[in-house]
């Protein structure tokens, strides 16, 4: 059947034979589609702000380092100045031949350690993060927890049955003896 | 609204039922002509546009009893897009655009063959018996490829069936709507 022939010929057919609704079915079929794509994208845009939550962060974190590396300093500078030399030549006899000074423990090692995982850029900030990770791997670790379970329950099992089948070895054997 | 409420204001004449009308089908309306026309916007509009115009100016050839208010504007509208399509056939070095589909390209490339056959109400009348008498899941594919000039790739995507499929079982119905029709006729 000629194909244009039929498209003029289909215009005029009775509109009950057209009483169909394809066409809306398509059209919900792209409303849905279009909330899925548009889901996927404000997932994405809400990844690409936690990022940059984090990165501004990170920001913050270095600029917190940075400002309390510079107040230190100025503290240095103004404990060498209110205290002036008397200070400077009481630490010099601390100091060691390497350089190295006796005021600094390792506990003040420790101290400086701690204070340096607080001002972490990476461990600061991003618990959210690490959070949000913990609760998606929160269904591994359930079926990880479950997987040892079952282990643990059929090992139990193999050793009652093995207990089971020992003592009836031994009531035979015991049998056997009378 | 409901369809009869927007007809009686139609029928006085009030434009508010014309834009109740636009506010309840105009989306499905837009989507069908896009399906005809591709993304040539300015042809949508004017096309949605004289549908609104048709039935503003012919509501009283409009019977509730045959069909829905809806299968009337989709009729009137699908009619619209046909005849733009026809007119850009006319018009010499016209571009059509990428997402037009292959058979509204095909038709713009031959509806001047056909030009000017009319057919009779009987054949009108043959052909729609055929077509009421084939299996539902052809006809939609008879009416989604005829009808609306959908590409068999949207086909395809909306009756999940593959390109080819679509393309040979369409094929396998024309000849068969062909024979049918040849026994109508004698």
């Amino acid at each position: 059947m000629n194909e244009v022939l039929l498209i003029n010929m289909i215009g005029q057919l009775d509109p009950e034979l057209l009483q169909d609704n394809y066409m809306e079915k398509d059209m919900k079929k792209g409303i849905l589609s279009f909330l899925g794509k548009l889901l996927k994208k404000i997932a994405k845009q809400q990844y690409g702000s936690s990022f940059l939550q984090k990165y501004s962060n990170k920001n913050e974190c270095e600029k917190l380092i940075e400002q309390d590396k510079t107040e230190s300093d100025n503290n240095k500078e103004e404990g060498e100045n209110i205290y002036g030399n008397d200070i400077v030549e009481h630490s010099s006899k601390h100091i060691t031949d390497n350089g190295k000074s006796n005021y600094y423990s390792e506990d003040d090692d420790n101290i400086e350690n701690e204070d340096k995982e607080t001002y972490d850029p990476d461990t600061r900030g991003l618990s959210i993060g690490i959070f949000k990770k913990n609760i998606r791997n929160l269904t591994k670790v359930l079926s990880g927890i479950a997987a040892t379970f079952v282990v643990i329950l059929s090992i139990i099992i193999i050793l009652i049955k093995r207990h089971k089948s020992g003592i009836k070895l031994l009531k035979k054997s015991i049998q056997v003896i009378y | 609204m409901k369809d009869e409420a927007i007809i009686d204001l139609i029928y006085e004449k009030d434009e508010l039922g014309l834009s109740k009308l636009a506010d309840k089908y105009e989306k499905l309306l837009i989507h069908i002509a896009k399906s005809i026309l591709g993304s040539r916007s300015r042809d949508i509009e004017e096309c949605v546009n004289d549908t609104y115009l048709k039935i503003w100016n012919h509501i009283d050839r409009y019977d509730m009893e045959r069909a829905s208010l809806k299968t009337y504007l989709k009729v009137i509208l699908r009619n619209t897009a046909i005849n733009k399509l026809r007119d850009l056939s006319r018009r010499e070095e016209s571009e059509f655009p990428d997402d037009i589909s292959e058979i509204a390209k095909y038709y713009i490339d031959n509806s001047q063959n056909v030009e000017g056959k009319v057919f009779s109400k009987e054949n009108v009348k043959q052909l729609s018996n055929v077509i009421s008498h084939l299996k539902e899941t052809d006809k939609e594919l008879v009416i989604r490829k005829y009808f609306y000039l959908q590409s068999s790739k949207d086909i395809a995507k909306a009756t999940k069936m593959t390109v080819t499929a679509v393309d040979s079982r369409l094929s396998r119905l024309r000849t068969k709507m062909k024979k049918e029709f040849e026994k109508e006729r004698y």
